[in-house]
Order: C-alpha cells, then structure tokens, then sequence
C-alpha cells in the first residue's frame, strides 16, 4: 500500500497548484458574473413601471412575431397550446404549426378544431428542409393567421427550419407544444428588438419549472414548488442559470447560450444563417454561438440581449431516469458545440466571447464535472491510504460546496427581489432546503451522466454519423428544400 | 498539504462562507417579511379607502367637493395610499371616471409632488414623474413633458415622449416627431405610436417628416402614413418605396397595405422582382391593394422568386394545375 | 329597467369600477375574478347582460363566450377588450359577441351598453 500512498502524494503534490488557482477561478468568475448580474437587476427593476407594455400591445407599428411550434404526437396538448399561442397578448402575431410526422392524432384534431383550408400558396424554400411536406393548411382564428404544415418526420430542428420558410413576420420564436407561455411573453421578449431594432438580431427570457403548478387553459394558475426533490432542485438550478449567468453574460455583450424553450430571433438573420443545424444536439446553443461568429466575422454592430423575465414554463424531470437522459445530452449538445467551434477560442478576433464567454464555458462548465469527479475519487482514495488528512479534506469539502450554496442564494435572494412568484412560505422553506440537498448527492450525480453525456459524444460519433448517411438524409440536405418537397396534393 | 491549501487559510473561508450563508438566509427571510408586512398594510388602507375612490366615479356634481374634502381631510399614509391607488385605476378608465380620479389624486396632493419630481435628481423618479403627469394630466403637465423630453436620461426620455399620446398641442406633436430622429435616444416606435395615439392632429407634420432629411424620421413618418390615413401623401409615400434606405422602403411598403396608392404600383413591382425580404413587403403590399388595379401587377410577380409569390398570395404551380 | 349582471374581469380595479358604476345606475351585480368562475357563474343562467374581460389568466374572455354559445346560452354578452388588439374584437365577434368595450374604458359609456342591451 505504500507506493500507493507515494503516488497519491505526488499526485497530490503536482495537482494542488493547478487544482487551487482553478477553485479559486471558478469561484473568483462566477462571483463576478453575480456582481454584474445584481447590477444589471438593480438598474433593470428601478425601470420597471417604465417599460410600457401597455403601450406597445397597443400599437400597431410593433414588430410582427412569428410563433413556430413544431409539433410530434402531441395530441394530449396541442389544442390548448395553440389556443393558448392565439391568445397571446400581442398586437401582430401569426401561429405556425409544423405538424413533425406525427403518429398520434395531432394533425386530425387541428384539422376538425380549426377548420383549416388548404394553404395553396408558394413556399419560399430559402432553407433547405430534409423533411417532406405532405400539406400546408390555414385559418384564421380571432384576427390571428394560423399555419398548419404537415411533413414527414424529420426531428425538431428540421421542423422549425420549415416554419421559419413559411413564416412572415419581421420576428421568428419557437415555443415547445408542451410548454406554458406567459401571456405577454411575446411583448417581454420582443422589447430589445422594438428598443433598438437595428442592432438586436436574438434575445431569449427566462425559462422555469412548471411542475406541480395549477393550469388551466395553458396559463398557470397557480405557482406550486415541485413535489420531488430533485425537481425542486432544478427549480433552483435554474433560477441560477437564468437569473445570474445568462443576465450577467447579456450584460457583458457576450451571451452564447439562449434557450432554445423561447429564443426569439430576427427572421432575415435566421435566413441568413440558413436555420437551424439540424444534426446538432445542442442546436439552440450551436445557433446562437454561430450568429456570435457571424457579428464579429462580419464587423456588424449587432447583439444578442438577455431580457431576465420569466416567459416561459416547462415540465422537468421527475425521474433520475430521465434527468440522467437529459443530462447527458445537455453536455454532450455542449461539447460538439465547443469542439465545432473551437477556432473562436481565445481569439481575440471574437472579441469578449472568444477571449472571456468561450473559456469559461470550456473551464466551468465543460470540464467541471470532470474535475469534481476526479477530485472526489483522489481525495477518497488519498483518505483510505492516509495520504489525506480527514479534517483537511472535510475543510476542502465544505469550502467548495459552502461557495457552491452561496452562489445559488444569490440567485434566490434576486428572485425575491424581484419576481417572487413562489409566495408561500413553505415553498420559500422548500426552496432553501434544496439549495443545501443540491450538494449532497445531486451535483455528483449530474456530473457522472455529464461525463457520460460526453464521453458518449467521444467514442459514439463515427457511429451516429454513419447512421444518419444510411437514412439519406445527409444527401438530401443538400438538394431538397421545401418548394421541391414531395407534396400529397 | 501544501501552502495554498493551508488549513488555517481554509479554515477561515469556511467560516466566512458559512457566515455570508446565513446572512443571506436572515436577508431573504427579512426581504419577504418586509414584504408581506408591507402588503398587508397596503390591503388594510385599501380595505378602509377603496369605497371612498370608487364612489368618486359615481358621484353627483354637487356630491365632489364633500368626497374631495374627505380625502384632504385624511392623514399622510392614507392619502399616499389614494393617490397610488387612483393612479392605477386610471390606467383602465377614461370620460368622466377619469376626471373625477384626477381631481381625488389632486386633492390627494399627488399631484404637486408629481410636478416637483419631474426636476428630481435620479433619473428614476423622473420617469416616474414623465408618466404620472401623463396619466394625471394636471395644470403644468405639457411644459414639463416637453421639458422631459429634452432630458439627458434616454429612458425618460421615452416615458415622457409616450406620455405626450394623450396630448394633441402642436407642440406635442412635435416633440413626437422629434423623437423619430435618430439620435434622439427613443424607440421609434415609440415616437411612432405616440403619433398615432394624437392621431389626426399629427398629419400634417407627418406629411411633412416623409421628406425629412434623417432616414430614421422619414421611417419613422412612413410607418404610420397609412396606419392614419394621411390625406396627400400618397404620392410622398409611392417615392419613398424607391427611397435609399432599405428601412425607409420596407416602412414605406407596409402603409402602402394600407393606403392604396396606384402609382406605387411600378416601384412595387420592381422591387418584388429583386426578392428577399424586401420583395416580399413590396409583394404583400401589391396584393393589398384594389385588384382592379393589379391585375397585370400580380402576372408580373407570377416571375418572381416563390417567397415573393407566397407574399402575394400567388399559388403554387402544381396547385394551381 | 335593472337587471341582472355578471362582471368578469382579471383585474380588480376595472371589476370594482363597472361594478359601482352598474350598481349607481340600479343593477344587481355579481363579479368573479378569472375566466373559470367566470364561466361556472355564466352557466348558472338567469343573467340579463354579462360582461367579460377577453384577457385573462387560464380561461380567456373568447373562450367563456364560446362554450357559453356552444351550451345554447344567447345571453347578451359585452366584451371589453384592450386597445389596440382589434384582433380580440374580430375573435370576439366570431365567438358570439353582441358588443364590445375598448379599455380604457368610459364607465358611463359602458352603462350606457348594458342598459341598451338589456331593453
């Protein structure tokens, strides 16, 4: 056992310099982003009465939304969330629904709800659509124009592409079927735009956990906190994520990740950009770094802005089945990102996302799990062999996950300085108690499926290439856009 | 272990940590017990006021200056509390209502500190005071909008020029259009639907800000032509769909929607005829119009690229075969 | 003539508004705070005007008045929508509406709806 006990010392000799100035990066950047994100909302929130939605749900000179749902079996709640998307306080909208193949009876009971008639109209095919479209069908439903296209299933990416040919407003938002918009999510989101509508091409809002929530009609009714903990662990996750990291970044003018649950982008810029990609796990983060590039290849005096409201609602994992799946794509969507555009990297020709948001995403979030893990596994090893001094790694322990819990109260403490939407006190008391559970256990757990996620990504991409080959697909990408699609009529 | 990780130095992070934990618990639960205190103030006031500001819509004539008495007869809190209250009821109502709310809020004495507020340091309180003065109208309140709608603060800048909507004065009007200029720090459409807010008033200087020299004007003026149905401007707005800026075509297109004009129709089709998103604006503001007027428009655009045609409502080859 | 009149708005300044207003002129009023309740009371029947906000939490004011007609309920319905949503006027319309408000609205103007509605 001795030359194990050596090892582990040198090991831990050769690692403590590095592993220090990493823990103290990490906790020094994240501190910052709080710094900025607690500026950024006391300037947002002093404003707040001055923001005039009123005025602009009321003016018909604001710019038109396009909504885009694509849609696969989601029978169980497609009509209420159309309605619901009709229903959205906004003064011009359109509702595109891109019915992705679906099995179930989606596309019938569009059909029979709606009355839809035949769209007999061109399809602009700007972007090219793997998916063939089977018919285009629209209503008219209380002054809002709905579209209804019905195309075999090709994922959700490839039918937003779609709907983004179809659409024709100055704005395009893609909204999950099964998600649960705030009813003036399209006036919050598109605000950056109407202020400054030259130089804003994306903006997206804040998303949360609907979970255990009343809703009626597709609106909640009533906010409740998540039964299971590791729901409300998410809660709590992502109030940090929205609240702290995406407003701080936004602030910086460096803000690559929006998400994809109710990202709002210009429709010419989409066009440009030639829509999604549809082969991308991490599509809506591919998109965003990609229009990053884009900015500064092109020397345009553009931006992508961060509104720090909740718009949207979406039902989380209750399962660690579940969460564990999600994770592992989450990360894995992250890496192939990363590693795609690895030539933004501390270029400085990318101005602060290559030289600032890039690296930390690489450092915290990308290779975070990994270290957590690999700490974890020496520090035990070193406490078996005695190479560590049990007080020693219980200080290390509690400092790492102390500044861990301090960083999620701050997000907390925003929330209830501004939003609180969760207004029970035993939802306050369910709220804290899962920001200490987060490090017991939780934050373990995600970092394994999140090395999982990309080691998965690592060994498992000739093969998923392969795949896609051998389903035509890749060839047809190239050739086939919507106007030439095959077509049942 | 080695320097960086000296015990003592970690001992003295865990302990301030855990101390900034629990202060910011002891803060979050103050920050809601504040709250919540706060907020049940507020109802009780309301429980014991709201009958008083609601019979104020109702009242007869000869009732007001009793009820107004009353209100200025009641302690500092309470009329505080009033006067927020009538100032959020007058976001709904309008007519009579509307007067009666303002004179409660006068009588509440909000209204002198409005006016006092729209000199306030803090830029906040300015935009606070920009939008009272809106909504509250008292005797003053046009000099000070206009005098904040010079001010440095762009953001009060935009609360008092959307403020100015309810004001049809020349000078409002020109503080709107002023406000359409690029440099002027506020959203157009801002400046835009305030003009349409002080509606027909503001034609003629409309008509007038589609030659204007600043691009951002003669968009922002284009935009809303149509929308209010400026009479002569039809020709103004048929040459601006062949305007330099991009921006001033494509607000150009979309009045035409709106306010046919037959000449524009040749500029329209041209520019159907170039694509893109431009094409379609000009393609849909074809198809808009009479058709007696576009029928050979229309079997132009029949050449055009299948985004355009989708626009003018054109159908596909194969649907119509 | 006075009448009987449902009163459903999300927002308690505008509900308490038409109410007193209503009531000044005589009519029994009964309010409810969301398009849900909203429609439990419509369905009760024995309403001579109701009064229905279109935007609303959950239900919405375009939904209450379709599965009112939908139920056969021809109850004069008066709609108050806000300006600008036009939309809401032409959805509201098409659902069954006899008349509609746009808020900010004058609360005499308003009386002045119902009681014609209800003669």
């Amino acid at each position: 056992m001795s030359w194990l006990h050596d090892t582990l010392e040198a090991i831990f000799a050769v690692l403590v310099w590095p592993s220090a100035i990493y823990f103290l990066l990490a906790n020094t950047s994240m501190l910052v982003l709080i710094l900025i994100a607690a500026r950024h909302f006391a300037r947002y929130l002093g404003h707040s009465a001055h923001r005039g939605e009123d005025a602009m749900a009321a003016s018909p000179v604001s710019l038109g939304v396009s909504v885009i749902v694509p849609a696969y079996n989601e029978a169980a709640v497609i009509l209420t969330s159309v309605r619901s998307m009709l229903d959205l306080r906004y003064p011009d909208h359109e509702v595109i629904v891109v019915n992705d193949g679906s099995t179930d009876d989606t596309m019938r009971l569009l059909q029979d709800e709606f009355g839809l008639v035949e769209d007999e109209r061109d399809v602009p095919g700007r972007i090219p659509v793997r998916g063939a479209v089977r018919g285009i069908w629209r209503a008219e439903s209380g002054g809002v124009p709905l579209v209804v296209v019905d195309k075999e299933n090709s994922g959700g990416s490839d039918s937003l592409n779609l709907g983004i040919d179809l659409a024709s407003k100055e704005l395009i938002v893609r909204v999950d079927a099964d998600s649960i918009i705030e009813p003036d999510a399209l006036l919050s989101v598109s605000r950056p735009f109407a202020d400054d509508p030259d130089r804003v091409v994306a903006t997206g809002g804040v998303v949360r956990i609907v979970n255990n929530s009343r809703v009626l009609g597709g609106r909640i009714v009533e906010l409740r906190m998540p039964k299971q903990l590791i729901t409300r662990i998410q809660v709590v996750e992502y109030l940090r994520a929205f609240l702290l990291g995406r407003t701080a970044w936004s602030d910086l003018n460096a803000l690559i990740l929006i998400s994809g649950a109710f990202a709002m982008f210009r429709r010419d810029v989409l066009i440009e950009m030639g829509g999604l990609d549809p082969d991308s796990i991490g599509e809506d983060f591919e998109l965003v770094v990609r229009i990053q590039r884009w900015i500064r290849d092109g020397r345009r005096d553009a931006r992508v802005e961060f509104v720090p409201e909740p718009v949207s609602w979406t039902e989380a994992p209750e399962t660690l089945r579940v969460l564990a799946r999600q994770r592992r794509r989450w990360h894995r969507g992250l890496w192939e990102v990363l590693w795609k555009y690895r030539s933004m990297l501390l270029n400085p020709r990318y101005g602060r996302v290559g030289m600032l948001a890039l690296p930390y995403y690489w450092l915290f979030e990308l290779l975070a799990p990994l270290i957590e893990i690999v700490g974890i596994v020496l520090v035990v090893a070193g406490l078996l062999v005695g190479a560590v001094e049990p007080g020693a790694a219980l200080l290390l322990l509690l400092v790492s996950y102390g500044y861990g819990t301090l960083v999620t109260l701050a997000a907390v403490l925003v929330e209830e300085a501004s939003f609180h939407r969760y207004e029970r006190w035993r939802d306050l008391g369910s709220i804290l108690a899962a920001v200490l559970a987060e490090s017991i256990g939780y934050r373990q757990l995600t970092a394994v499926w999140r090395i999982q996620g990309w080691w998965a990504a690592l060994t498992g991409r000739k093969q998923v290439w392969g795949e896609m080959t051998r389903s035509g697909f890749a060839g047809a990408a190239a050739s086939v856009g919507a106007g030439e699609a095959e077509r049942r009529d | 272990m080695s320097p960086p990780l000296a015990p003592e130095l970690l001992q003295a992070v865990v302990v301030v940590t855990a101390a900034l934990v629990l202060g910011m618990i002891v803060a979050l639960l103050v920050q809601r017990a504040v709250r919540r205190r706060r907020e049940r103030r507020s109802a009780a006031l309301d429980a014991r006021y709201r009958r008083l500001v609601l019979e104020s819509t109702i009242a007869e004539d000869d009732e007001v200056p009793a009820l107004l008495e009353r209100v200025r007869g009641l302690d500092d809190a309470a009329r505080e509390h009033v006067g927020r209250m009538v100032f959020l009821m007058l976001r709904g109502v309008t007519g009579e209502a509307a007067d009666r709310l303002r004179a409660v809020a006068v009588a509440t004495g909000l209204a002198p500190r409005v006016l006092a507020d729209a000199r306030h340091r803090s830029a906040v309180r300015r935009a606070d005071a920009a939008e009272a003065l809106g909504r509250l109208a008292p005797e003053g309140a046009l000099a000070l909008l206009l005098e904040l709608a010079d001010d440095p603060d762009p953001t009060v800048r935009t609360v008092a020029v959307r403020a100015l909507g309810g004001f049809e004065a020349p000078e409002a009007v020109g503080a709107a259009i002023d406000a359409l200029a690029s440099d002027s720090g506020v959203p157009s459409t801002v400046g835009a639907s305030v003009l349409l807010q002080q509606g027909s008033t503001a034609g003629d200087r409309v008509r007038l800000a589609l030659h204007d020299r600043d691009p951002a004007v003669r968009r922002g003026a284009a935009r809303i032509a149509g929308l209010l149905q400026v009479p002569g401007c039809g020709d103004s707005l048929a040459a601006l769909v062949r305007d330099e800026h991009e921006s001033v075509r494509l607000a150009a297109m979309r009045s035409l929607e709106r306010l046919p004009v037959r000449a524009a129709l040749p500029a329209l089709v041209d520019a159907a005829l170039r694509g893109g998103i431009e094409g379609e604006a000009a393609a849909r503001a074809v198809a808009s119009m009479p058709t007696t007027w576009t029928a050979a428009a229309l079997e132009a655009l029949a050449a055009g690229e299948p985004g355009v045609r989708r626009a003018a409502g054109l159908r596909r080859p194969e649907a119509v075969a | 003539m006075s009448g009987r009149i449902l009163v459903v708005d999300d927002d308690r300044d505008i509900r308490d508004l038409v109410a007193i207003k209503l009531e000044s002129a005589g009519h029994e009023v009964v309010t409810r705070a969301d398009g849900a309740q909203g429609l439990e009371a419509g369905l009760e029947g024995g309403w001579d005007v109701i009064v229905l906000d279109v935007m609303m939490p959950g239900l919405s004011g375009i939904d209450v008045l379709r599965q009112l007609r939908d139920r056969g309920d021809e109850t004069p319905v008066i709609l108050l929508t806000a300006r600008g949503q036009e939309k809401d006027i032409e959805a509201g319309f098409a659902a069954g509406a006899d008349h509609y408000v746009t808020k900010p609205f004058s609360p005499r103007a308003l009386l002045a709806r119902v009681t014609a509605a209800i003669g």
